[in-house]
């Protein structure tokens, strides 16, 4: 009987677990992903292995194209969390509307390590995000997590 | 414990009952599968008849006086008409939309985040001190991009700032303009408002307008 009540419970346990889980609908993005957002700057970037460099000698601008996972659901973010080498990044997240004008914005900045970006509360059903760093010279942006609306 | 054994006790019987009756439940079962079998093979022909009419229907895409679409269409508004719930834009699994519907005014999220905003605007009182703090570093942000050389094509309109909010009007040359004042903006400013939401509309001269609403 003992063990048919703690198998009842390991259960329980494994399907709230998983339903914890499911709730985090989250996506990590390798900082190799953004690139330099004027073209002209492009051949100053090394997309490495943990993240984007920025090889200037200065301060660049560096677009990162997240993505919306959660399309059908327009109340935006849970968390927005950027990891960077430097301090002195900060970060523009921009809820986009299809017709490629912004539907709203939130700026973040901090480093070295890890900072939020506050979340953004609206976004079009077939609009996009868009991400822009400026990024220090010198400075890697390593990580960019974002958790959306469920 | 007695519990147990009585639970036991009525799956036994169950058990039981069922193996009796095996035969003609069986029976029933295998006929409940060849009729849902049938079905199917209706719903596949159905189903095969619909895509085909509808690979017919691409090929005359973007032909607005295509009659397969002006036909089914006016089907699919005399059902909205026969209907009780308001089409809208919030998504919906059971109406899936494509870019192309027009979705009615005032009714998507990004309105009612902008109308509630206004309202906010409206009801607040006026903090004279931040008031004319934020106006300044907003007008500043203009004037020296104007005095620059590479001005960057966005006009500053009207700009109220009360208590957490300021409503900002700015008018661009082109979508050029826009994005710059999109990358450089925000940036600007995010130390006193961080976050800014938008409404973006064409004029008939080319040029767009945008209001925004900043808070701190």
């Amino acid at each position: 009987m003992k063990k048919l009540i703690l198998a009842s419970l390991a259960l329980f346990g494994a399907c709230a677990a998983s339903h914890v889980l499911a709730a985090d609908n989250r996506q990590n993005y390798n900082g190799s992903y953004c690139d330099a957002y004027y073209g002209s700057q492009a051949n100053n970037v090394n997309h490495q292995y943990n993240g984007i460099y920025n090889g200037l000698g200065g301060g660049m601008y560096v677009s990162c194209p997240v993505i919306v996972d959660e399309a059908n659901v327009t109340t935006g973010t849970n968390n927005v969390w950027i990891h960077t080498s430097a301090a002195g990044t900060s970060c523009t997240l921009f809820s986009m509307n299809g017709n490629g004008t912004s539907a709203q914005s939130q700026w973040g900045s901090g480093g070295p390590g890890w900072f939020a970006v506050p979340n953004l509360t609206v976004d079009d059903y077939w609009g996009s995000y868009s991400m822009y760093c400026y990024l220090p010279g010198g400075a890697t942006l390593n990580t960019i997590s974002i958790s959306e609306k469920p | 414990m007695v519990g147990a054994v009585l639970a036991i006790a009525v799956v036994a019987v169950a058990l039981v009952k069922w193996n009796s009756s095996g035969d003609d439940l069986r029976t029933a079962e295998v006929n409940s599968a060849l009729q849902e079998s049938a079905q199917a093979s209706s719903l596949q022909q159905e189903w095969s008849r619909i895509q085909a009419e509808y690979k017919a229907d691409d090929v005359a895409v973007g032909s607005e006086s295509n009659p397969n679409i002006v036909a089914k269409q006016a089907s699919v508004a005399a059902v909205a008409a026969q209907s009780d719930t308001t089409v809208t834009t919030k998504p919906d699994r059971a109406v899936m939309l494509t870019p192309l519907d027009t979705p009615e005014p005032g009714q998507s999220r990004a309105d009612k985040v902008l109308a509630k905003l206004e309202t906010q605007f409206a009801e607040e009182a006026v903090d004279d001190a931040w008031s004319a703090q934020s106006g300044d570093r907003i007008s500043s942000y203009f004037s020296e991009t104007a005095g620059n050389m590479e001005w960057s094509g966005s006009t500053l309109g009207d700009v109220q700032c009360h208590s957490s909010l300021c409503r900002v009007e700015v008018v661009h040359e082109n979508e050029q303009a826009l994005q710059e004042f999109s990358l450089k903006f925000p940036m600007q400013m995010a130390q006193a408002m961080p976050r800014i939401t938008y409404q973006t509309e064409p004029r008939n001269d080319g040029r767009l307008a945008m209001v925004m609403y900043l808070s701190r």
